[in-house]
């Protein structure tokens, strides 16, 4: 059911993906893994080390809406078709059901792995391709789906940094999260 | 052998990487995304066409230079790789014609469709 959504939002410019959605000081971040990785353990103690800062968006397959630029053109799909990505509360939110927090634009994909050591890096968009591509939700029915989908996610790794963060145990990976990731957004925020 | 793709196997690019994916009709027969290197992507699009693997080896050898024995080596390496996980069918040579020509329908778009590095 949820696949097939996806696909139809397609057609709108909008698309599930399989990830937790935080929204964090009006922005978004998406941790996204295959199912059992830890993606609500991360939510779950970001929330925990940082209580009231972090709220979600959705539990498992937030809608992600792809915003034309302004010169987009009409109809056309040309390479730089988006200016930005709005991440939606969906009706999947996953065993535990988290929602709540409103739309929010995307600010930063974590995707995440599990390993023999807690890291994490900064990626590029093309090492972070097929990964991202497997999170989004689609069919698999049809050859033209499968190149909108690619260029829906490519657009979107273009457009906000990635990290990998492999994690060993938590609490220690969430707190290099915060450390690397979010407490250098609310650094590079104080400066500006 | 012949070797050509099987059908319901998508080659898609992303962030100028090449992957195959299984449809869901052959979601069973393949093994998830595969990375292709731009070598094995060009061989893709090669064996959709007749006598892909010669239109293959032409081409390599005007933009690699590489003598033909390590061309065939590594092709063949590639497409028992393929084969093994499914995307490629591999059809004996002394199978009827019909069988090596109706097993894949050779893509419209397929002339111009070589997938290119970043």
């Amino acid at each position: 059911m949820c696949c097939y959504c996806s696909e139809a939002l397609l057609a709108f410019d909008r698309m599930l993906f399989h990830s937790v959605a935080l929204r964090w000081r009006d922005k978004a971040y998406l941790i996204a893994a295959p199912s059992g990785v830890g993606k609500s353990t991360q939510a779950k103690h970001l929330q925990a080390l940082r209580p009231g800062e972090f709220s979600i968006i959705s539990g498992d397959h937030p809608v992600l809406q792809f915003c034309p630029s302004s010169n987009s053109g009409d109809g056309a799909f040309p390479a730089s078709a988006y200016s930005s990505v709005l991440v939606h509360p969906s009706y999947w939110n996953g065993k535990e059901g988290w929602h709540g927090a409103s739309v929010a634009p995307l600010a930063g994909l974590i995707l995440l792995q599990r390993g023999e050591e807690n890291r994490i890096v900064p990626m590029k968009p093309r090492e972070a391709a097929i990964q991202a591509y497997s999170q989004a939700v689609q069919t698999n029915l049809r050859e033209d789906v499968v190149h909108r989908v690619a260029l829906m996610v490519e657009q979107m790794l273009k457009l906000v940094p990635i990290w990998q963060l492999t994690t060993f145990q938590v609490p220690d990976s969430t707190e290099l999260l915060l450390r690397t990731v979010f407490s250098n957004l609310d650094a590079e925020k104080g400066r500006l | 052998m012949i070797y050509k793709p099987r059908p319901g196997v998508v080659l898609f690019r992303i962030c100028g990487r090449n992957a195959l994916t299984p449809l869901r009709e052959v979601w069973d027969s393949c093994k998830k995304i595969r990375v292709l290197s731009i070598q094995e992507a060009i061989l893709w699009e090669s064996l959709k066409k007749p006598d892909g693997m010669q239109f293959y080896f032409s081409l390599m050898q005007k933009l690699t230079k590489k003598p033909m024995k390590e061309l065939q080596e590594k092709a063949e390496q590639s497409c028992l790789e393929l084969c093994r996980l499914g995307y490629l069918i591999a059809i004996p040579d002394d199978a009827p014609s019909d069988e090596k020509q109706s097993s894949t329908q050779p893509q419209s778009n397929a002339q111009n469709n070589l997938p290119q590095d970043e």
